[in-house]
């Protein structure tokens, strides 16, 4: 099954004051590949995650499963399903303190009406295969270290056997080494179980690991979308090309330029992205998205 | 180095703190005053039977805290009002502590006005200084030890109405309960399973220095007469009825069960530090 955001819209509203989070999102998250958004922090992509959980109601907009890309609706869907789980930002927070990692990890399969006999036959098989030794099961949170917390938690998130995981940052507060390991973990969990990842991230290099297809976030709207190969090699939007320039990249011999980086920042970076179209109504109203490939939308009016 | 640099090196506030061996000492500074509370009166009586003895004797081997104006034994006196004071004490801070954190638990659990009812009325009850809260609702209540231990409780329920709704509020958020919500548990479930067993140490710690205020403001409740009336035994009380006596030179009456006051009040003070330590 694949889980369909349709036109989704989020609107803060707080002491009289609206913010737009979220504009008008599509995506299409589908059984066995990877999406990713990327953008910088208040782009929106966290507000998207949340509403693909269910744990936050969209203002406008639709989400649905469908079994092919164009079928028909299958009904709305409630939290509690247990079909779309999350990995969290920070592992270790996202681990009640007072639960043992069994308990943490078998939590999706009470709701399901498992025997107690195959939730624990079910937890010691899922974190063998998330590369911890089942004595983990009976410690506690604070016993284990970052890497092996969010080794837990991708255990909690797919013993369920859910059809979308949404990875919110599941690398962000890991150090180098452990990052690469989980997201080759994460590959071969998506490999042997074929299940969906919506994976929330600024990290360019990960998307690189993972990603089947990107989109591009940048003020609650998409500005890029399409096959990852595509969207990293030949990127077409201003925005685009700004933030996986921004990348560094982990050679001694590439000079960087952290300055201009860091300046691109502070400024925010559509504003110091060169727009070959000087006069352009894109940058007060934006712009529909066109196609300028197999799959590839761009928000741009100089792109299409 | 001068050893005065030497001395305010460090983490001086953290040095100044009693430690572990001082929570023992004040556990155990509790367990014998409740002990002689509960063996001293079956013992030797409250002390508030005519005595036949002497007025205003000071402290001898045969009247450890001395007499009062009215021959009674002050030591007897003073561990017969235990069984008030400390029991007060405990139950003023168990139904603060039930009380507050279930309300607390509601404010933050239900809809926004639900919240916005009950903390205003927090807001309410916080503009007073609880022992002038305490002494209005007893006033208006009538003089009643009950009436005062209800008047204490009372004032000390919205500090920790506030606290429990705000702890509940920052758990709520927290990654562990999405990942709950996401395994399909309801509100209700989420709340018992994930947000109270993780907020409740805040209001649990509270609750012992609640029990030492309420000690404190009991005490003066008594002191200034709309708590326990005389003749029963209860330290504020007794050191009201001994204020006349200091100016005569005789400091006892009011001295020992001034002390008993501090003692325990200091008790409960430092075992809430220590398990705000321990717990943290």
């Amino acid at each position: 099954m694949d889980l369909v955001l349709d036109d989704i819209g989020v609107v803060y509203r707080r002491g009289g004051y609206e913010t737009r989070a979220v504009r008008g999102v599509s995506l299409h998250i589908r059984k066995g590949e990877t999406l990713a958004i990327v953008g910088e922090s208040g782009s929106g992509k966290t507000t998207i995650a949340k509403v693909a959980a269910g744990l936050q109601k969209a203002t406008s907009g639709s989400l649905a499963w469908r079994s092919t890309p164009y079928g028909a609706p299958e009904g709305a869907r409630g939290t509690g399903s247990r079909r779309v789980q999350m990995v969290f930002q920070h592992p270790v927070q996202s681990l009640d303190p007072l639960w043992r990692i069994r308990r943490a990890v078998q939590e999706p399969l009470w709701h399901g009406g498992a025997s107690r006999r195959e939730a624990d036959a079910r937890a010691a098989e899922l974190i063998t295969q998330v590369g911890l030794d089942p004595s983990v099961l009976d410690r506690y949170p604070r016993q284990i270290s970052g890497g092996q917390a969010q080794r837990v938690a991708i255990a909690r998130a797919l013993i369920a056997k859910p059809e979308i995981v949404i990875l919110d940052e599941p690398t962000a507060s890991l150090d180098q080494t452990v990052r690469a390991r989980i997201l080759t973990l994460l590959a071969e969990l998506q490999a042997g179980t074929g299940v969906g990842y919506l994976m929330i991230t600024h990290d360019i290099s990960s998307v690189r690991r993972l990603a089947t297809r990107i989109a591009v976030m940048y003020h609650g709207l998409i500005v890029e979308s399409g096959p990852a190969s595509a969207v990293l090699d030949a990127p077409r939007h201003p925005y685009t090309r700004a933030l996986i320039a921004a990348v560094p990249i982990a050679d001694p011999r590439v000079p960087w330029n952290g300055a201009e980086h860091v300046a691109r920042h502070r400024a925010g970076i559509l504003a110091q992205a060169p727009c070959p179209v000087e006069s352009s109504p894109c940058r007060d109203h934006g712009t529909g998205l066109h196609q300028v490939g197999s799959e590839h939308l761009v928000a741009c009016t100089a792109a299409a | 180095m001068t050893p005065i640099d030497n001395a305010l090196r460090g983490n001086v506030a953290g040095r100044m703190r009693p430690g572990d061996s001082f929570a023992y000492a004040a556990f155990g500074v509790l367990a014998v005053l409740i002990a002689m509370g509960v063996v001293v009166p079956l013992l030797y009586g409250d002390g508030d039977v005519a005595m036949k003895t002497q007025g205003l004797l000071p402290p001898s081997w045969e009247h450890p805290f001395g007499t009062d104006r009215y021959g009674r034994d002050i030591f007897l006196r003073s561990m017969a009002a235990v069984r008030i004071d400390v029991t007060l004490g405990f139950a003023v801070a168990l139904s603060v502590l039930v009380f507050g954190s279930i309300v607390g638990a509601l404010s933050a659990t239900f809809g926004r006005t639900v919240d916005m009812v009950i903390m205003r009325i927090t807001d309410v009850f916080l503009a007073f200084p609880a022992v002038v809260l305490a002494l209005i609702i007893t006033a208006s209540l009538g003089k009643s030890a009950w009436f005062a231990a209800i008047a204490v409780a009372i004032a000390y329920t919205p500090p920790m109405v506030r606290l429990s709704r705000s702890k509940a509020l920052e758990i709520r958020s927290a990654d562990y309960v999405a990942a709950g919500r996401l395994s399909g548990a309801s509100t209700v479930g989420l709340a018992f399973r994930h947000v109270l067993p993780n907020a409740v140490k805040y209001p649990f710690v509270q609750s012992t220095l609640v029990a030492s205020w309420a000690i404190l403001d009991f005490a003066a409740l008594s002191f200034l007469g709309v708590g326990v009336q005389p003749p029963t035994p209860e330290w504020g009380s007794m050191i009201a009825e001994g204020v006349g006596d200091i100016l005569l030179g005789s400091w006892w009456p009011s001295f020992f069960p001034g002390s008993m006051i501090l003692l325990s009040a200091a008790s409960f003070q430092i075992i809430g530090d220590w398990l705000d330590r321990r717990l943290r």
